[in-house]
């Protein structure tokens, strides 16, 4: 399992996006969204979210207001703004470069050099 | 945007609401983890715990976010005010020095052109006021008329009857108080005298009822009045009952035609209007003693209506001058052209000032980009793009420039009242002041590009070229001196600025020292005097009249503080009644002599002191029925009885009558002028004094209409109930007289001359800003020398150059510069000197005290702004600057 150390940087900020544009949710919605997207092989420092959180918020990625979440509670709830939407498909984009750049090297055998 | 701006808000008071808001969704994550913990099967204690174990320590939570929010991710603009901030508290007196700088130039340049813009631009508060004029006759070969022409009873007539399709009105520029007794009290109110059609020349309306008529607008019409909205509200409680009714003025009832609407004004400012009533005859109509007011028709172009005028055929003058034509001036030129050179000329000083404000500021920002130049390549070097560094530029110089702004308006704010009260009282302006948005825009633009374009300068150091270079040979951050001459450039301009301004307050201070320093001709001190307007149905016969000066000077006379009284039409310093004579021997055509005339009671020449040449002086054996007497003065004598012997000279005066026979001759006193025979402000002119007991009623009615005579008392210890009981003398004599003004004679004095002294210290407290800003500016720029030759003069001094000579070296240089500065300025200060000639009195526009305390002033200004940073260089140790 990784944990939140691992992750390259600017790769939380991505997630926290990612998981936001299945629809909004409050902080700890988040975490467990990406837990369970990841299919279990992620789990993040649950501390490390909020400031990861205000930082993009304060960029204007996402934006947030306080709701009542599902068993009748006050949270606040975040949501991506438009701008947000345009940086994550563009990190996406990037990501998936740089992913296959990098296994491409990874897998790389001497003949092809 | 608004987002951003929000967040942006929202990270500055980082702390409280963030703090708390992250807390409450800290406390709701540790829940519900908790919760889900509890479904795993733990128990809610554990579950807590475990929660608690996997968020990790809350604060920690807190100090990455204040991270988050401040360092890595702030936003650039919001970074770069609060970086901006602290560079401007790190070096408060510098800062300071900046905000206050342009404070005070925006906030004294906005007050300044506003006022200049209400007075000589703002069109007059009447429709189509850009087709009003003053109509007056002129020397065409002279030029067009300029000033507040007046025309006499014939010319006005044929203004009216022949000047077709125009709207005319004549009025009397001579607004003087008149007694208005109300059931209360008796006050005193500023009349104006305006002829039928006035009110619709000017085009206003009255509020309630309407102007004159034609036929209440002739000799000995009936008695009407039009009261002004501000009368109407706080006398008479805007009562409407009183259109219609009457009120008692001049000690006559007057029937109320009309109230104008609020905030109408004239040419100054009136309480109440009656009608002019324009004669042909008599000492006004004969005299030029009416304004011609015109109202050009629809469509019809001045060239136009310049031409029909100059087409209306003359009416005979006695003054002998043939080739006079009527011409037009427009209104507003005519009534500001009292106040339109002195206004231009505070302009013009503020507007130095701005510029040697402006230049400091631009001098400020030159060499703190000099300081900083090692910072900025610093950031270069480490990747700092240009536009980054110019957005912090223009932050840090955003914020300057606010705060200067912010204190500038404010300063606007509190200047602009006393500006037009200032404005009222010296060059009698009306007109009501208010920061004009424009002024403020221009002031405001001017010091904000100064600030933003020098503040960039940095920038320019860097990109010009290469941070390398500076970082490598700028050890301590001071340039080259090659860098300066932006900022020595600067200098010399502001020392020629400085060096204008300062001639022009020398100049002005001179000539009111000349008009303050004039022989009086009498002793003012310890005078008091009041006056008392008789222009009073009840004071129309010579017998009223004189009964009310002997039994008041009697009164007064027994006041146990007094020792003279005395009654006179005009004081000294006053401007008084002029009338024409010709001398036995003087042709009958052709224009006559003219003099002035004051009608005094026995005891005046004692009262002030006024030695007695000649002759004697009047008394009471000067009665209606004796001889007609008349006293002169010296300079009546030199300037029309030169061979002749003055005594029982006859002089037949222009009012009818017997002639006057001299029976004394007296010193002169100071009076005051620009009516006739000088511009000056006061000068000793040729003087008649005749007995107030030998005028006739007619004379007296006619001079009562404009002159309010004055009672001159001598107390030269008064206790200080002296007042009251000169006021209760007054009342015994005549509740229904207000007293229109009691002053000591010395404030009449000083009255005379007030807009001379305005002027004066106007401009010398410009001046003086102007000079200390550019002092400023020097002392920065040898300041920096000194800094930059530190160790070049601590090797010079280690082989045995002496610290005397060091310091000399160093200040030296500045004052050079300011030497190149006060030879430029000097050529601006002879063009200045011949503009302001026609403000000047007994100073030539080249006076040579006034060039020697310039050149002075500056050289002491240039020597201690220079040798005062100069002389850390004297107290270096050289062994110690060696070592460094």
């Amino acid at each position: 399992m990784l944990g939140t150390k691992e992750l390259l940087p600017g790769t939380l900020d991505m997630l926290i996006l990612k998981a936001l544009s299945l629809g909004p949710m409050h902080g700890y919605g988040v975490l467990r969204r990406i837990e369970a997207t990841s299919r279990g092989l992620l789990s993040l420092e649950q501390g490390s979210l909020y400031p990861a959180l205000q930082r993009i918020q304060h960029r204007g990625l996402i934006e947030s207001e306080w709701g009542t979440s599902e068993n009748n509670r006050r949270a606040k709830f975040y949501r991506l703004t438009r701008s947000g939407e345009a940086r994550l498909e563009r990190e996406t984009t990037r990501w998936a470069h740089m992913v296959e750049a990098v296994s491409n090297v990874l897998v790389a055998r001497p003949s092809e050099v | 945007m608004f987002t951003r701006f929000r967040s942006v808000l929202r990270a500055l008071r980082h702390g409280d609401s963030i703090r708390r808001e992250l807390d409450e969704e800290m406390a709701f994550h540790l829940e519900r983890l908790a919760e889900d913990l509890m479904l795993q099967g733990m128990s809610p204690d554990d579950a807590r715990r475990e929660a608690r174990r996997r968020f990790g320590h809350e604060e920690r939570v807190h100090e990455h976010t204040r991270r988050a929010l401040d360092v890595g991710h702030l936003d650039e603009m919001t970074r770069n005010l609060r970086f901006a901030w602290r560079t401007m508290v790190r070096s408060p007196l510098l800062s300071v020095a900046f905000v206050l700088t342009l404070g005070l130039c925006i906030g004294f340049g906005t007050a300044v052109f506003s006022a200049a813009d209400a007075v000589l631009w703002k069109p007059l508060p009447y429709p189509a006021a850009d087709r009003l004029a003053l109509a007056g006759l002129h020397d065409p070969s002279r030029g067009a008329i300029t000033g507040r022409v007046g025309v006499d009873a014939a010319s006005w007539i044929r203004i009216r009857d022949e000047a077709e399709g125009f709207r005319s009105a004549v009025y009397s520029g001579w607004v003087k108080g008149v007694n208005l007794s109300t059931d209360e009290r008796a006050r005193y109110v500023m009349q104006q005298r305006v002829s039928t059609g006035f009110f619709a020349t000017l085009g206003v309306s009255p509020l309630l009822g309407r102007g004159f008529t034609p036929d209440e607008d002739v000799p000995d019409g009936p008695a009407r009045a039009v009261l002004s909205y501000e009368l109407w509200h706080d006398v008479f409680g805007a009562d409407p009952e009183i259109l219609g009714g009457t009120v008692r003025l001049k000690g006559e009832l007057h029937t109320v035609v009309g109230i104008m609407p609020e905030g109408f004004r004239t040419d100054a400012e009136v309480d109440v209007w009656t009608p002019l009533r324009p004669s042909t005859s008599g000492a006004e109509g004969g005299g030029v003693n009416y304004t011609a007011l015109v109202r050009l028709p629809a469509g019809m172009t001045w060239e136009e209506a310049e031409a029909r005028f100059a087409a209306i055929e003359t009416p005979r003058t006695d003054s002998g001058d043939s080739d006079l034509r009527f011409g037009l001036v427009p209104l507003q030129d005519a009534l500001t052209s009292g106040s339109r050179l002195p206004l231009l000329v505070l302009v013009a000083a503020v507007a130095l000032m701005l510029l040697v404000g402006c230049a400091n500021l631009a001098g400020i920002q030159v060499s703190r980009a000099i300081a900083r130049e090692v910072e900025m390549s610093t950031r270069q070097a480490l990747g700092s793009g240009t536009g980054a560094l110019v957005r912090q530029l223009v932050a840090e110089n955003l914020l300057l420039g606010l705060t200067g702004g912010i204190v500038g308006l404010g300063i606007a704010v509190l200047s602009v009242g006393g500006l037009q009260e200032l404005l009222r009282l010296y060059l009698g302006t009306t007109a009501a002041l208010r920061i004009d948005t424009r002024a403020l825009v221009v002031s405001m633009g001017l010091t904000g590009l100064a600030t933003l374009l020098f503040g960039l300068v940095p920038v320019l150091h860097v990109r010009r070229g290469n941070a390398l270079r500076v970082l490598v040979s700028g050890t301590r951050g001071v340039a080259g001196g090659g860098r300066h001459v932006a900022r020595r450039l600067l200098l010399v301009a502001q020392v020629a600025t400085v060096t204008v301004l300062l001639f022009s307050a020398g100049l002005l201070a001179r000539s009111y020292g000349h008009l303050a320093s004039l022989d009086p001709g009498f002793d003012a001190r310890s005078v008091r005097t009041v006056q008392l307007s008789l222009d009073d149905a009840r004071y129309a016969t010579a017998d009223a009249v004189n009964r009310l000066f002997e039994t008041s000077l009697d009164g007064l006379r027994g006041l146990p503080d007094v020792t003279h009284a005395a009654v006179a039409l005009s004081l000294p310093y006053e401007r008084p009644l002029n009338v024409p004579f010709r001398l036995e021997g003087d042709a009958d055509e052709g224009r006559p002599r003219l003099t002035n005339l004051v009608y005094v009671t026995p005891g005046f020449f004692e009262a002030l002191e006024i030695p007695l040449r000649e002759g004697r002086v009047l008394g009471t054996e000067d009665r209606a029925d004796t001889p007609p007497v008349v006293i002169a003065n010296q300079a009546f004598v030199d300037a029309h009885l030169e061979g002749r012997a003055a005594l029982g000279t006859r002089v037949p005066l222009g009012l009818g009558g017997a002639p006057l026979e001299v029976v004394g001759v007296v010193g002169d006193v100071q009076q005051g002028g620009g009516g006739w025979g000088s511009s000056q402000p006061v000068w000793a002119a040729p003087t008649l004094y005749v007995p107030a007991a030998q005028w006739s009623d007619a004379l007296f009615q006619q001079v009562h209409i404009w002159f309010s005579p004055s009672w001159i008392i001598r107390a030269p210890n008064p206790s200080p109930q002296l007042m009251g009981e000169i006021t209760r003398v007054f009342a015994q004599e005549d509740s229904e007289l207000p007293v229109a003004r009691a002053a000591a004679l010395e404030d009449v004095m000083a009255g005379a001359f007030a807009q001379s002294r305005f002027q004066a210290v106007f401009l010398i407290v410009v001046a003086i800003f102007s000079a200390l800003l550019a002092g400023v500016g020097l002392y920065g720029i040898v300041a920096q020398e000194v800094l930059r030759r530190r160790r070049e003069m601590g090797v010079r001094m280690a082989l045995g150059v002496s610290p005397i000579r060091a310091v000399l070296t160093t200040g030296l240089a500045g004052v050079r510069l300011a030497a190149w500065g006060l030879l430029a300025g000097g050529l601006g200060a002879v063009l200045t000197g011949r503009v302001l000639t026609s403000l000047l009195w007994g100073v030539s526009p080249a006076d040579p005290v006034t060039i020697v305390a310039l050149v002075a002033g500056v050289g002491l200004l240039a020597s201690s702004a220079s040798f005062i940073p100069a002389a850390r260089i004297g107290r270096l140790n050289p062994a110690r600057v060696l070592r460094e």
